[in-house]
């Protein structure tokens, strides 16, 4: 911008350093004739806004840049009194006021010159308004990592202490059965405030984004539907729930149980901020970017279409004071009680863990507006997703050990360690216990039999649980392992979910939990042998493969899906172990159907394929008609056809429970 | 004594209507009892800012018989605003 000055300078710069523009007497006072043509379109032209200003601090002249910063036409600036500019060093910065109230943050820089041969001040002016609140936004996300950190460490530790406090309680409570009902009570008190505090530091590492998800793909439609119908019983009589959910809303692949705590979050927030009752609105609408309406500056969000979930009050609004702090954890304005201020910290944590971003709009008095934007499922573009069933919990009796069985311990904190083992020991196992890695590789070693590796994921030394769960799976290959740990940490989270094949135990963790987890993991191995044997599905259509997986999944079969024939090639010539057959379509994107089968045959001649194709013709069924262990499968088929046809090859598939 | 009164319009909290506000005050130690300051926020009075036709702030706006006279910016140039108030300082940076 300075230089652009200099070209004016250039033209017509006095002896005194000062710069004279439209020096030419007209008839009206305010109304300089320019002379000088080019000098004119420059500064009608520039981007700045440009404005000279008189002695008296009277405007002079503002160019068409000037206007739209001043929200104000040429002819009401001139002869306004809006001062006379002074700046020492370079620029500095004012706030303009538009009619209407709006304002906008400018830099100013000034050069002194002479207009109508008057001496007059030059200033241009910049809008840094969008660099500000860029700024800011950068500022915002800075702040929420760092105390997302701090947090995070604290729930950590706070997650081991309350792992020994509940289960020795547990422990305690089991013992005093027939003991004094005082006692019992204490003790169930004490068991109830432990819960408690359980609850809020899940809480934490859910704003932290260290809370392990377990995303799946859900229908927002039937979600959406589920929680208005939820809402409209509890908030109340004096809030009207109005439900705006668009038909057709594409799948998202969250974590559906958080979600609807999400949206539960800002239900009740939303009560709070009505308790004269009101309007809200749960909306839910596709949207095929989600880039103008961005609030947050976090460059890792992604542009693309998004489900748009917002959650709109009639109620108080809040300052712009207060919605800088809204998401930190702990910030509540619910001053009598009501409010913990780990709400919105929550729906923070959890949507950007799902890969999406938040978005708040405020106004005193008029209400809150807060847009939750999802990531539409690559695969799913489609509205015909099921949502999973919530897993019911019934009490059972706590499944205990077979006679022999053996689990090695490794954890450092020794009162966790002391739980642990009793509880193991309680229930039944044979235990040995180590402090580290290295001493337990050791007793590994030493030890035959040993069937459960239950480990910390934080352990002293080099190696983390996960190292050593590797370790000593590549030498026990039958070994079960699993991670004990108070949050998920980045070695098992990639991009909000865990790692595949990683067992995980949320510390705090209750008598119940372990005896249960402990159970499932031995057993797992034992259903290994009969169920789970691999299928190779080769579809370069995304919602057959997943049709296809999940009607092998229903009869006990695992998929193991490749797109194409180049990865379907890498696969049975790397990963072939336990492969039982494999479902190959006939028109691949890269390579015929008809090589890949020949490549299978050349590698495994016993290998059952399924071969799916649209034409199921004559001369297709005769060239295949010499391969043996083959099946055509036309398309469509239905699960009944495509079992069928396995079972005709001798592919053993039973209707999983 | 006639009063002399200054008035300071500043919008809100932002560095710029605090960085001029800070000025303005270390400036009065330079004053006369004569002189007399007023602080008005146009994001709390819009009305007045209104009244006086503020378009920018901050805006130092010095209040005497007839036309007022105003400058704007965050009143770092202290030499140049003591100038602009017709106060002599004798001491020549």
């Amino acid at each position: 911008m300075y230089s652009r000055h200099s070209d004016l300078q250039d033209g017509a710069r006095d002896s005194a350093g000062r710069v004279e523009i439209g020096t030419s007497m007209t008839d009206t006072a305010n109304r300089p004739n320019i002379d000088h043509g080019e000098i004119r379109f420059l500064i009608e032209k520039n981007a700045d806004g440009i404005i000279v200003v008189d002695e008296m601090g009277i405007v002079l002249f503002a160019n068409p840049a000037a206007e739209q910063i001043f929200g104000r036409s040429s002819d009401s600036l001139i002869g306004s009194p809006i001062g006379i500019p002074f700046v020492a060093g370079e620029m500095t910065e004012i706030a303009i006021h538009r009619p209407g109230g709006d304002q906008i943050d400018a830099e100013i820089r000034i050069v002194e010159t002479v207009w109508d041969h008057r001496p007059a001040r030059l200033a241009s002016l910049r809008d840094i308004s969008g660099r500000r609140a860029m700024e800011e936004r950068l500022r915002h996300s800075a702040k929420m990592e760092a105390v997302g950190r701090l947090t995070a460490g604290i729930a950590h530790d706070f997650n081991n202490h309350l792992t020994v406090v509940l289960g020795n309680l547990e422990s305690a409570m089991r013992r005093s059965r027939s003991a004094d009902p005082l006692l019992k009570r204490a003790l169930e008190n004490a068991t109830r405030g432990a819960q408690q505090a359980a609850v809020l530091t899940e809480r934490l590492l859910a704003f932290a984004r260290r809370k392990p998800l377990e995303p799946r793909l859900i229908s927002p439609e039937d979600l959406l539907s589920r929680m208005s119908d939820l809402l409209q019983r509890t908030l109340g009589e004096k809030i009207e729930v109005q439900a705006r959910i668009a038909a057709g809303l594409w799948g998202i692949e969250v974590d559906a149980t958080e979600l609807e705590a999400a949206i539960l979050n800002l239900a009740v927030n939303a009560r709070d901020a009505m308790p004269c009752g009101g309007k809200l609105i749960l909306e839910a609408i596709n949207v095929e970017t989600a880039a103008p309406d961005r609030s947050v500056a976090d460059s890792e969000i992604a542009d693309g279409p998004h489900v748009l979930i917002s959650v709109a009050d009639s109620g108080m609004g809040m300052t712009p004071e207060v919605l800088n702090h809204v998401f930190e954890p702990f910030f509540t304005t619910k001053t009598d009680g009501r409010g913990t201020g780990l709400g919105l910290s929550q729906v923070y944590g959890f949507v950007r863990q799902s890969g999406g971003f938040v978005s708040v709009l405020s106004r005193p008095n008029i209400g809150t507006t807060v847009k939750i934007f999802l990531p539409a499922a690559a695969s799913s573009r489609s509205p015909s997703c099921h949502i999973e069933p919530a897993e019911q919990e019934t009490p059972r009796q706590l499944p205990a050990a077979r006679p022999g069985e053996t689990i090695l311990v490794v954890e450092d904190a020794a009162d966790v360690r002391n739980y642990t083992v009793s509880s193991l020991r309680e229930l039944g196992y044979l235990v040995h216990e180590a402090a580290d890695a290295v001493s337990a590789l050791g007793i590994l070693e030493r030890e035959p039999g040993i069937a459960l590796l239950l480990t910390d994921l934080g352990l002293p030394g080099e190696m983390d649980g996960k190292t050593l769960g590797d370790r000593a799976q590549s030498s026990h290959p039958s070994l079960r392992v699993l991670i004990t740990t108070a949050y998920a940490a980045a070695a098992l989270v990639h991009e909000g979910r865990l790692d595949p094949g990683i067992e995980l135990l949320n510390k705090p963790f209750s008598f119940s939990a372990l005896a249960v987890r402990v159970r499932e993991l031995l057993d797992t191995g034992l259903d290994d042998e009969h169920m789970g044997s691999r299928i190779l599905v080769v579809e370069d259509e995304p919602l057959l493969h997943a049709f296809v997986t999940d009607m092998l999944a229903e009869w006990g079969l695992l998929a193991e899906v490749a797109g194409n024939f180049r990865e379907a090639v890498t696969k049975i010539r790397t990963d072939a172990d336990g492969l039982v057959g494999a479902i190959v379509d006939l028109g691949l994107p890269d390579r015929p159907g008809h090589e890949l089968v020949a490549e299978i045959r050349s590698l495994y001649p016993d290998m059952p394929i399924i071969l799916a194709t649209g034409y199921a013709d004559t001369s297709i069924r005769a060239r295949f008609a010499n391969v043996g262990r083959l099946r055509i499968l036309p398309k469509p088929f239905n699960a009944v056809d495509l079992i069928a046809a396995l079972q005709d090859l001798g592919v053993h598939a039973s209707r999983a429970e | 004594m006639a009063e002399l009164v200054l008035r300071l319009y500043i919008a809100g909290n932002s560095a710029g209507s605090r960085r001029a506000e800070q000025n303005l005050h270390d400036l009065r130690t330079l004053l006369n009892e004569a002189w007399h300051i007023e602080i008005i926020d146009v994001m709390r009075r819009p009305e007045l800012a209104e009244q006086a036709r503020i378009i920018a702030t901050p805006t130092l706006s010095y209040e005497h018989s007839g036309r007022p006279r105003r400058i704007v910016g965050d009143l770092s140039d202290k030499k140049r605003i003591l100038e602009f108030l017709g106060i002599e300082t004798g001491d020549d940076p």
